[in-house]
């Protein structure tokens, strides 16, 4: 079965909402955030949001405030690229909705001085009643909305009317893959036709924590808040359609590399921390591939789960006509996956 | 493409009903009731100071080799929970997994939140800004570059101990969608050995909320009940809170051939959807629900006539059960007074992300003993023409039994089980 993207959408600061990267490779910006010192010794970055709530497609006021700032660009995203693709709503009820997320606690709620005052509550308190009082008067009934796992996958889903099979992985780039295997796989069952698949990335301190001991040197750490979406579905349910192919998808393979007889035309990297982690995966890519591999971490740092959506953006753009790629992403963990795609 | 047939060749979980499958069945035959006041932390003045916990003391089956292991174990319940079930039995996975090549093995898993830990933490700090949080954490967590990270856990923790303890696997995925996780890890397992792509799977989950953010938290959203859990009861209230880990193995033909086992079950069908309706509250219509269960009955061949047992979601939440009721007895029709429905809930809690592997586990234990559990604190039941057994268990069959799960936010899963030996 021959499967294609057939259309991408992706949000980040310096990007704004766009459904491809000429702008941005016109005007090259690195990460110019600034610098914060964390953990009293470690300096990094993180590029956050800033959304304009006029966007024609924000959410609802009452939904906000349980919606972290990923969320809501995944939601405008989505409804960007349902519409551009001109998805219909019969075709929406069977669709599938497969997201990756990389952080469930954003700076809604990880308010390091309120914690600390929390922390105080706690520690004043003289039995279990009085602990027990005072962290239920701190923790928000938002809170458990506000972290839950699913929340951008399900808000995707109220706000596009997507009601297929559906799911979210985490927490690393590689979950983005693993959402585009499991379309995949759906599709190879029938079960699926077309699928809305993507990831977000919230870049803060509690991204930092979960990721920091993994880091071998905390060099030029650097992520950006961002979210990407893309549409994937089978070459007859793209003409059917009239929906054109951007790229097809030729092969997905975790933990091994591809045995390519011909050599790609370009190779792209994602999944780094760091600028040294980012060095290694790109020698590592061009010893195994011998070609030069790009990597966007020099303009985001880290994209996390949305680092998918943006490689394929590039490949897209950058591909001729009947041109090959390896999408190369590596986590922290040392686990990897390499895709290939082509340009029709 | 022929699509593969998906065995269940092991499947064991840690959880209030205990430690392993032997003491799960006799649980479920004596109709045990783990509901016991919390042990985990101090409950005093909550509302509802009862849940269900894994009593067994687990340190026991901790790691021994490595002492930041224990640690994690220390400040994350689920790890401990999954450690416990991955050292109980780790010779039997080892011996299936050493049959069959690494690279047609996958981990799928459903894992909850991870949770801050506030209290222990809290006891630590001795300034109380964003500096001297920072301090602690530094000082708390380990400072050594490795996979473990003592506090701040994530979700590739617990396949990657998996594969510390049982050898690497060709790929690992965590599935993160609340009460569904577990279950929806499951099925997608099922999915990559249908397509032929995999031929061993190892599926299943680990969650708990009992440590006082995560307990605290859940208590705001005003789903747990300050009474006994009773689901499908018109004098419902909420739920109670449970924990639990697990791990299935699903395998192909040549997967079973290989390991040379020989299967009691079969993984027939699932399906999954999506409400779209609201993050709070399932579609009222029950639409989503009622896909999810037609979806896996659809992909099995059989007719929902055809099921014997479901064991239900049954939160003992207002808002969930009736939904489901309604949406079984839609799927069933004539057929409702043969198809028994019951939820466990009330006798071993909410485990959230692994309710899935839980309630798979228990529907097995039920198939393999030929008995439906009842529904042991329903008093006032629903007005329904589907058989809900009630205090006492019946004994009875069970050649297709399913599960099902649904999730905050309306993400539904169901799978559908066939009994190879009943």
């Amino acid at each position: 079965m021959k499967l294609g993207v057939t259309g991408i959408q992706h949000w980040e600061k310096a990007l704004g909402f766009s459904a491809d990267l000429s702008a941005f490779f016109q005007h090259l910006t690195p990460n110019n955030a600034l610098g914060q010192t964390v953990l009293n010794q470690y300096s990094v970055t993180f590029r956050q949001c800033d959304i304009s709530p006029e966007h024609p497609f924000y959410p609802k006021a009452s939904d906000l405030k349980v919606m972290r700032d990923d969320t809501i660009a995944s939601v405008i995203c989505a409804q960007l690229l349902l519409q551009s693709a001109q998805i219909q709503d019969h075709e929406k009820a069977e669709m599938s909705l497969f997201f990756a997320n990389s952080n469930f606690i954003d700076n809604g709620i990880l308010d390091f001085d309120t914690i600390a005052l929390a922390i105080g509550e706690i520690q004043k308190a003289s039995n279990a009643i009085e602990k027990n009082k005072s962290f239920a008067a701190e923790v928000s009934p938002l809170v458990p909305l506000r972290t839950l796992t699913n929340s951008t996958q399900s808000f995707v889903s109220q706000y596009t009317q997507i009601k297929g099979d559906s799911t979210t992985y985490g927490s690393t780039c590689l979950s983005a893959a693993h959402a585009l295997d499991d379309a995949i796989t759906l599709m190879q069952l029938n079960l699926s036709k077309t699928a809305l698949l993507g990831g977000s990335h919230f870049a803060n301190v509690f991204s930092f924590l979960n990721q920091y001991l993994h880091v071998p040197t905390i060099d030029q750490y650097a992520e950006s808040t961002s979210a990407s979406v893309f549409i994937v579905e089978s070459e007859s349910q793209a003409i059917a359609a009239n929906r054109s192919v951007c790229l097809w998808i030729d092969q997905l393979l975790f933990n091994d590399w591809p045995e390519s007889t011909n050599p790609f035309n370009r190779v792209y990297c994602g999944g780094a921390l760091t600028r040294s982690q980012d060095n290694d995966l790109v020698s590592k890519c061009h010893q195994q591939t011998g070609t030069d591999a790009q990597s966007f971490f020099p303009y985001f740092g880290s994209l996390g789960c949305a680092e998918l959506g943006f490689l394929l953006s590039v490949a897209s753009l950058q591909l001729h006509a009947n041109e090959s790629a390896l999408i190369y992403l590596e986590d922290v963990f040392g686990s990897f996956c390499c895709l290939t795609v082509k340009k029709p | 493409m022929k699509q593969q047939r998906v065995y269940i060749v092991f499947c064991e979980t840690v959880s209030p009903l205990g430690i392993n499958g032997q003491v799960l069945q006799q649980s479920l035959i004596e109709n045990y009731n783990a509901v016991a006041p919390i042990k985990q932390f101090n409950a005093d003045g909550l509302a509802q100071p009862k849940a269900c916990e894994a009593h067994q003391d687990l340190s026991q089956f901790l790691p021994q080799d490595n002492h930041l292991w224990q640690q994690v174990a220390i400040h994350d319940r689920k790890f401990a929970l999954m450690a416990a079930v991955v050292n109980q039995h780790h010779q039997t996975l080892s011996n299936l997994l050493s049959a069959v090549d690494q690279k047609r093995t996958g981990i799928s898993l459903g894992l909850g939140t991870n949770v801050f830990p506030m209290e222990s933490i809290a006891m630590e700090v001795d300034e109380l800004s964003t500096n001297g949080l920072y301090r602690t954490l530094l000082r708390v967590n380990q400072p050594v570059h490795s996979t473990i990270n003592t506090i701040f856990n994530h979700s590739d923790l617990y396949a990657n101990y998996i594969q510390y303890r049982l050898g690497k696997v060709g790929f690992a995925k965590n599935i993160l969608t609340a009460c569904s996780s577990s279950t929806q890890a499951i099925a997608l397992a099922a999915a990559k050995i249908m397509t032929g792509s995999a031929d061993v799977m190892i599926a299943g989950g680990a969650d708990s909320i009992l440590n006082n953010f995560a307990y605290i938290s859940f208590g705001k959203l005003g789903v747990l009940t300050q009474d006994e859990c009773r689901p499908f009861d018109i004098n419902r209230s909420g739920a109670i809170a449970g924990e639990c880990a697990g791990i299935a193995v699903l395998a192909s033909e040549a997967g079973v051939k290989a390991m040379g086992v020989d299967p009691a079950f079969e993984l027939i069908g699932f399906g999954n959807s999506m409400d779209a309706h609201k993050i709070t509250a399932p579609d009222p219509s029950g639409m989503g629900v009622e896909t999810a269960m037609r979806k896996a009955i659809a992909m099995s061949g059989q007719s929902a006539s055809e099921i014997n047992y479901i064991n239900a979601h049954g939160t003992g939440t207002r808002s969930n059960d009736e939904v489901e009721l309604r949406a079984i007895e839609r799927i069933v029709g004539d057929a409702a007074s043969k198809v028994a429905v019951s939820s466990t809930k009330d006798r071993h809690g909410h485990s959230i992300a692994a309710a899935g592997i839980q309630e798979f586990h228990v529907l097995l234990a039920s198939m393999a003993k030929g008995m439906i559990p009842a529904n042991l604190n329903t008093q006032k039941p629903l007005q329904t023409n589907l058989h809900l057994p009630l205090k006492d268990n019946v004994h009875q069959k069970i050649h297709i039994g399913m599960t099902n799960n649904f999730a905050f936010g309306g993400v539904n899963c169901s799978l559908l089980i066939k009994n190879l030996k009943p």
